[in-house]
């Protein structure tokens, strides 16, 4: 049966995210720090505004339930979901006071882009944005790649018991340690060093570049937390391209690979434990995975007219397609090329490398490889029954921190959840194609956003209709949160709005959760 | 040749031309003489002085490419929106573009004595850039580079333009043979005011004060 939202969930689930709001606020606190350091008055005041009006909200929000109890599964997956779109809507309002924003919905679509850690940008006059604002776009995705629940887990802004609920909710369920906020610390720890080994790194090679010390720096913090992050923002309007820099790419290329293989795998290699990082389904799916793409990709350049000798292929086609199964959303070549100049067998390929993505309980959007390998899995333990005799017994195993067998369960999750990407695209790109736009780049973008890739091809723009915009939205959240969060609060949004009567009758026909 | 003066458009930012070599005045001497043509004396007078500083442009001390091949004598005066959406029509064409240099000068990786400039300018609303490839010497010409409170030196840069640039790696860039500076930079920094952060600090301590009463009313509850 389906059950409704009573008042008091609504109490609860409001005083959860108003939690989230406040630290979202406190979070605020940097990009205001930036601005008085560098001087920029005017986002100085635009960043105070913003923390305002977010510990507004916040404790208002709080007040709608003075001492909640411990949070419902189905209450957690409410603040879990809500908490994307609510957020965005806050760190949209310093974004849209900017004024590199044309309308606020673009600034929205910034701030969703950001957190679901998507990368496409719809910033006007990116290069000439101040050093506070970007600070936020960059903190957005960090906040967002790490999780925002698991962030807050980690600080323990929701109190010990009801992590555990919150956190299964969030899309990435990989138990590295029994305890959640000990969980939630390591992956932070985790990230956090990677991020600043990579900005040492990226600071020496852009000051070389002839980029000055300072702004060297700036920058290497931002590309070091999009590329870990597979966010894919960057701080200037012509993405990585600008740096015209292959030392420069070639580590971002390294942090993306890092970005996309799950944190639990991570931490085998930190216990030493190699043979089973190479046994990981994950990890073999990935390797095939990534020679096939890069085989595709080299081969359809290779036939076309521009891009066909090999250092520019090695240089632009790997990198744009560990950039697009990353999820990340980079780009060494421009928008133009890739939609004009690049063969549509090469674009087609990028398109599918964002639609797979990376590794389950890693930062990378998409079907993710562990589904992909499931899936492949249960085709092969499908053929073995069918040639196998009657009476033998047909067991197919995969490795995932030891040897597990390939059960209905799932392969039954992997397939919805296929389905329900693959849907998602295809509605996606009808959406596109009803708005005027051609076909492929229709399709292209589509997957862009669902997958939370963010490479575009031209769709993408600050003059994009607002309905698509809206829908892409709506596809960006419905990706990161893997749609089942997502479906189960909308189908409890619309069983509470719809009158009881009409309810009773479909109960009476036997629907059963 | 008419067939291709179509294709002339007007740049958006009139460059001031004494001592360049910028092209218009190619383009601005074949007019003038068609117009000429047409309405004849007064207009003649105007020519002629046009035509005037012609003499002085050789003694700029800009790069000219003595390597120009003939078949891209004709300079397409363009924007860098087109550039942005060029298609294999404009690959290897001579260009002229004007923009703002914004960001940072880049140094070209292996080969030292050049860097990367990126030029960008505003159109409808639309930023667009491009990567120019240009002489240290040239790049010195900057005095500002463009970005929060900072507007860079405008420059006006003829070149060839690559859709895919077969000695870098297929980027899409301009190689550039003459820079001039068109404007100067400028700098506008944000001017501190009280006033301004106000409202924020309003905000902040209601939002405080809300807080507060939270705290106060959980602690009544236990
Ligand atoms: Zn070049």
């Amino acid at each position: 049966m389906w059950q409704r939202f009573t008042l008091d969930d609504v109490r609860t689930i409001g005083h959860y995210l108003g939690v989230l709001i406040l630290f979202l606020a406190a979070s605020m606190a940097v990009p205001f720090v930036v601005a008085l350091a560098f001087q920029e008055w005017k986002p100085a005041t635009h960043y105070l505004l913003a923390i305002g009006i977010s510990l507004i909200l916040g404790s208002g929000l709080r007040l709608l339930r003075v001492a909640p109890a411990r949070l419902s599964r189905r209450q957690a997956l409410a603040v879990t979901g809500f908490a994307w779109i609510v957020l965005a809507f806050i760190a949209a309002i310093p974004l849209y006071m900017s004024g590199h924003f044309n309308r606020f919905v673009d600034a929205l679509f910034e701030g969703v882009s950001g957190l679901t850690t998507t990368g496409a940008s719809l910033v006007v006059d990116l290069d000439h944005m101040s050093m506070a604002d970007n600070t936020w776009r960059f903190m957005m995705i960090l906040l967002g790649g790490l999780g925002l629940i698991v962030v807050a887990l980690a600080l323990g802004l929701f109190g010990k018991r009801s992590g555990a609920s919150l956190y299964s909710s969030e899309g990435r369920s990989d138990h590295l340690v029994p305890n959640v906020v000990q969980t939630t610390q390591f992956i932070a720890k985790f990230a956090l060093l990677f991020i600043l080994a990579a900005t040492v790194i990226l600071t020496v090679v852009l000051t070389f570049a002839g980029i000055e010390p300072v702004r060297a720096a700036f920058h290497s913090v931002c590309l070091s937390i999009s590329a870990f992050m597979t966010g894919g923002f960057t701080p200037m309007a012509q993405s990585v391209l600008y740096y015209h820099s292959f030392p420069l790419e070639f580590i971002l290329m390294l942090l993306m690979l890092a970005g996309s293989i799950s944190f639990t795998l991570h931490a085998e290699l930190r216990k030493g434990r190699i043979g089973a990082f190479f046994r990981d389904i994950e990890v073999r799916t990935l390797v095939i995975w990534l020679a096939v793409a890069t085989c595709v990709m080299a081969a359809s350049l290779s036939v076309s007219l521009s891009f066909n000798d090999l250092p520019t292929m090695l240089r632009r086609g790997v990198f744009m397609v560990i950039s697009s199964f990353s999820t990340t959303g980079f780009q060494n070549i421009t928008t133009n090329q890739l939609a004009g100049v690049f063969s549509s067998g090469a674009f087609i390929a990028l398109a599918v490398c964002m639609a797979v993505g990376g590794s389950a309980g890693s930062t990378t959007g998409g079907l993710k490889l562990l589904r992909m390998g499931i899936m492949a899995k249960s085709i092969v333990s499908t053929i073995k029954e069918a040639v196998a005799p009657d009476s033998a017994r047909v067991a197919v195993t995969y490795y995932r921190l030891g040897r597990r067998r390939v059960t209905p369960d799932i392969v039954k999750e992997a397939m919805t959840v296929f389905v329900l990407y693959v849907s998602t695209y295809t509605i996606g790109a009808l959406v596109g194609i009803a708005h005027g736009y051609d076909a492929m780049q229709a399709i292209f973008e589509s997957v862009a956003m669902a997958s939370n890739g963010g490479i575009v091809s031209g769709l993408v723009a600050p003059d994009m209709p607002i309905t698509l915009e809206l829908f892409y939205i709506f596809e960006m959240w419905a990706g990161r949160l893997e749609f089942v969060t997502l479906l189960a609060i909308l189908v409890e949004v619309v069983v509470s709005i719809v009158p009881r009567r009409l309810r009773h009758r479909t109960q009476a026909q036997g629907v059963r959760r | 040749m008419s067939a291709l003066t179509g294709g002339w458009k007007r740049s958006a930012a009139a460059p001031k031309c004494d001592g360049c070599v910028c092209g218009n005045h190619a383009r601005g001497r074949w007019l003038v003489r068609s117009l000429a043509a047409a309405v004849a004396g007064a207009m003649l007078a105007i020519a002629c002085l046009v035509a005037l500083p012609s003499s002085a442009w050789a003694a700029d001390d800009n790069l000219v490419n003595p390597q120009q091949r003939p078949d891209s004598s004709f300079i397409y005066d363009t924007e860098i929106s087109a550039l942005n959406s060029a298609d294999t029509y404009y690959d290897g064409q001579t260009v002229q573009v004007v923009g703002e240099a914004v960001g940072d000068i880049i140094n070209v990786e292996i080969d030292g004595s050049y860097r990367w400039v990126n030029l960008s300018s505003e159109e409808q609303g639309v930023v667009y850039s491009v990567a120019v490839h240009m002489t240290d010497n040239a790049a010195d010409r900057i005095d500002t580079l463009g970005g929060y409170s900072t507007v860079g030196t405008t420059l006006q840069v003829r070149g060839t333009f690559h859709l895919v640039c077969p000695d870098h790696d297929g980027v899409t860039d301009i190689h550039a043979d003459v820079v001039s500076v068109v404007d100067p930079g400028t700098q506008h920094p944000d001017e501190f005011s009280w006033e301004g952060f106000i409202p924020g600090a309003i905000a902040v301590a209601i939002g405080f004060v809300l807080m507060f009463v939270f705290y106060r009313l959980r602690e009544r509850q236990r």
